[in-house]
């Protein structure tokens, strides 16, 4: 068990530059996300914690300690990857054997023949094999210890990627993307899964996705990074509902949220397809952008409402539990998309035209250089 | 389903058939059965004499040598050129400069013809002219005998060691002297084969997945020989039945080196399958004794390669 605290991490392959000065404290138990689109590097990060890939700049401390001259296997740390990495000539129980193996026992006991004549050889072994049996009984892949892992479905060779990381109680899991190889319905499950195990263990977690829903359910905190940045740093709640960044704000959140180009005047009063909106911001921000997140529209019946958009319905997405509105705000090219409840959208067909409004105090607004703007407090 | 099927199947696979039959199977079966003839080429007619040709194989000194010199020459070619290769394919994979032109260096004898360069390897080794026995008899009474008769080694007298004698004696003619031929041939296959081992291990090494040497080194394989062991031998393992096979086949073919250096002899000790064959069924003309010699060469290839399908294929992952 222990706390991750990287300070100023920089890397660069070639000219182009991966990571710039990354700054995070990974509290012990924490289960912290980093997530962003391909390519940020995100992965590289964990590499470099984990020990696999060198920063070019900064420091990786782990329970206070630096391990930057610690490799990886002395980090004690346990990863597990993307394609799962499972050595594939050997069976389900000599796959999360081997860690133990390469700790417990010594070069001259692990040789093949003459390792079996090595005195406290049989102690050390069966010691490990209750290890791997009790784990292996915990992720319910105890009826597969014999097979190789070509027999295998994916989730059960993601489940023994985590039995190999887990069989050595490391003081934390690093994770690659390790949902992603999964059919949706599998990995839906998996991420409850995953977040019980974390509470279950008590252990930190560092989990790297590209997926935001991932990012949102499982995790303590997360980290929206983009350009080799941490864009925000916080609660799933936080960053959801609070984006201080118009990248987070676009990132996180499904369908994504609805940006419009808008015009703050003299007086802070903020004009969106010519309609003023309620709400001011600090006066001389110029040009910016209009966040609404899909569910933060309302469909307005009231006439006499002036902060509306005339709304045309181009398509309509039926999830169930909800209607997605698919169409354009005032003739303009851009699609907007709005949530609403089946029983409000019964008698709206395809080609009507009606009126949308963000929700009280919903609205985000972004300046050009994508900083969020702030509504100034209390109303009017 | 009906139960009527077209027969223009058998006219696709016709060519095939009959390409194989007349090109492969015909030329294996008349072989086979002229091994139990007396038949020379030119000859009208011939008499059938049994299993006499084999008998003579397991009977006659001449081919328990050959025996003898096939077996010898498999078994010390085969072992070391897969472990040269493997060897400088690991080491050429883990530098990062230099590669392509050790790798060109290395190729360089599989690519030449080997007649030839058992030519060149006959003149550096001649024992006055050569090459070889001039450089090391220009270091008797120098630094090259007084390190290489490990006398500084203090369980070795050097006065007695084969640098020393030799210096005394004279060094040896490389393919003339019955102790020293075999190990001259082996090492030319060595030198020969080696390369093409090492440029199948390099294909065999890039088909190792990287994250399998991460997955190592975070469960603690630290060593390079823990993830030898953990990952790249397991994973070379389609690679290494390949080698072997074609190594051990190869080598029962030696032929140029025996037929441009040696011709079999001195006394036999170099008289390998493929060259009895030339010698009984092409010089002599005893299309039956050469035909027997070819028949059980074909054994002995058929017999390693399912000896060796069996045995690996339970142990090796094909991914």
């Amino acid at each position: 068990m222990a706390g991750i605290t990287l300070n100023q991490i920089a890397k660069s392959f070639g000219d182009t530059e991966v990571l710039k000065g990354i700054d995070i404290d990974i509290a012990d138990g924490e289960f912290l996300t980093l997530v962003g689109p391909s390519g940020c590097g995100k992965s590289t990060l964990l590499r470099i914690i984990a020990g696999l890939e060198s920063q070019d700049g900064g420091n990786v401390a782990i329970d206070g300690a630096s391990v930057n001259a610690v490799r990886a296997c002395k980090r004690d740390l346990a990863m597990v990857f993307q394609s799962y990495a499972l050595y594939p000539h050997l069976t389900v129980r000599q796959n999360m054997e081997t860690p133990l193996r390469l700790r417990d026992l010594n070069f001259w006991e692990r040789l093949p023949m003459l390792g079996a004549m090595m005195p406290g050889r049989r102690d050390k072994l069966s010691a490990l094999n209750g290890v791997v049996s009790d784990i292996s009984e915990t992720l319910k892949i105890d009826h597969l210890l014999a097979r190789k892992p070509g027999q295998l479905s994916g989730g059960q060779r993601q489940r023994v990627a985590l039995g190999r990381a887990m069989v050595r109680k490391p003081a934390a899991f690093l994770m690659d993307e390790p949902l992603s190889n999964l059919d949706a319905a599998l990995r839906v499950h998996m991420r409850a899964e995953l977040a019980e195990l974390h509470r279950s263990l008590g252990v930190t977690f560092v989990y790297v996705t590209h997926d935001q829903a991932e990012a949102l359910t499982m995790s303590d905190r997360m980290a929206v990074m983009m350009d080799g940045e941490i864009l925000q740093l916080g609660a799933p709640d936080e960053i959801y509902k609070n984006p201080q960044d118009r990248r987070v704000a676009e990132f996180i959140g499904s369908p994504k949220i609805n940006l419009f180009a808008g015009e703050v005047d003299s007086s802070g009063r903020i004009t969106a397809f010519g309609v003023p909106l309620k709400r001011r911001v600090p006066s001389g921000a110029g040009k910016v952008s209009v966040g609404v997140r899909p569910e933060h529209f309302q469909l307005v019946e009231d006439h006499s409402d002036n902060e509306r958009w005339p709304f045309t319905v181009t398509h309509k997405e039926n999830l169930g539990s909800d209607f997605f509105l698919h169409g354009h705000i005032n003739g303009s090219k851009q699609r907007t998309v709005a949530r609403a409840t089946p029983s409000a959208v019964a008698s709206i067909s395809i080609g009507a035209e009606i009126f949308l409004r963000p929700a009280p105090d919903a609205a985000m607004i972004f300046g050009e250089d994508n900083r969020r703007i702030h509504f100034h407090e209390g109303a009017l | 389903m009906s139960t009527h099927y077209s027969k223009a199947g058998y006219w696709f696979i016709a060519p095939a058939i009959i390409l194989m039959v007349l090109i492969l199977i015909a030329p294996v079966l008349i072989a086979a059965g002229l091994s139990f003839t007396d038949f020379s080429l030119g000859n009208q007619s011939f008499t059938w004499v049994g299993f006499e040709n084999y008998a003579k194989m397991v009977s006659r000194s001449t081919y328990t040598k050959m025996l003898w010199a096939s077996g010898t020459y498999v078994l010390i070619v085969v072992p070391v050129s897969i472990g040269l290769g493997l060897g400088a394919a690991l080491l050429i994979n883990s530098v990062k400069r230099f590669g392509d032109i050790y790798k060109t260096i290395y190729f360089l004898p599989v690519m030449a013809a080997l007649l030839a360069m058992a030519i060149v390897w006959e003149f550096s080794l001649h024992p006055t002219i050569g090459i070889v026995n001039k450089t090391l008899a220009s270091g008797c009474g120098g630094w090259m005998e007084a390190v290489f008769s490990w006398g500084w080694l203090p369980w070795v007298d050097g006065a007695q060691s084969w640098y020393a004698t030799s210096c005394q004696e004279g060094f040896p003619l490389w393919f003339g002297d019955k102790t020293y031929t075999m190990w001259t041939i082996c090492f030319i296959g060595i030198w020969q084969a080696f390369g093409f081992n090492m440029v199948l291990y390099l294909a065999g090494l890039t088909s190792v997945p990287r994250e399998l040497y991460h997955a190592a080194e975070m469960d603690g394989a630290v060593s390079g020989w823990d993830q030898f062991r953990l990952v790249t031998w397991p994973m070379l393992g389609p690679t290494t039945v390949f080698v072997v096979t074609i190594s051990t086949i190869r080598s029962f073919q030696v032929f140029d080196t025996v037929e441009a250096i040696t011709q079999g002899g001195p006394s036999k000790s170099t008289y390998v399958m493929m060259y009895a064959i030339f010698e009984k069924g092409v010089k002599q003309n005893l299309i039956g004794m050469g035909s027997a010699i070819t028949v059980a060469f074909m054994a002995f290839v058929l017999i390693l390669t399912l000896v060796q399908r069996h045995l690996v294929e339970r142990k090796v992952h094909y991914a």
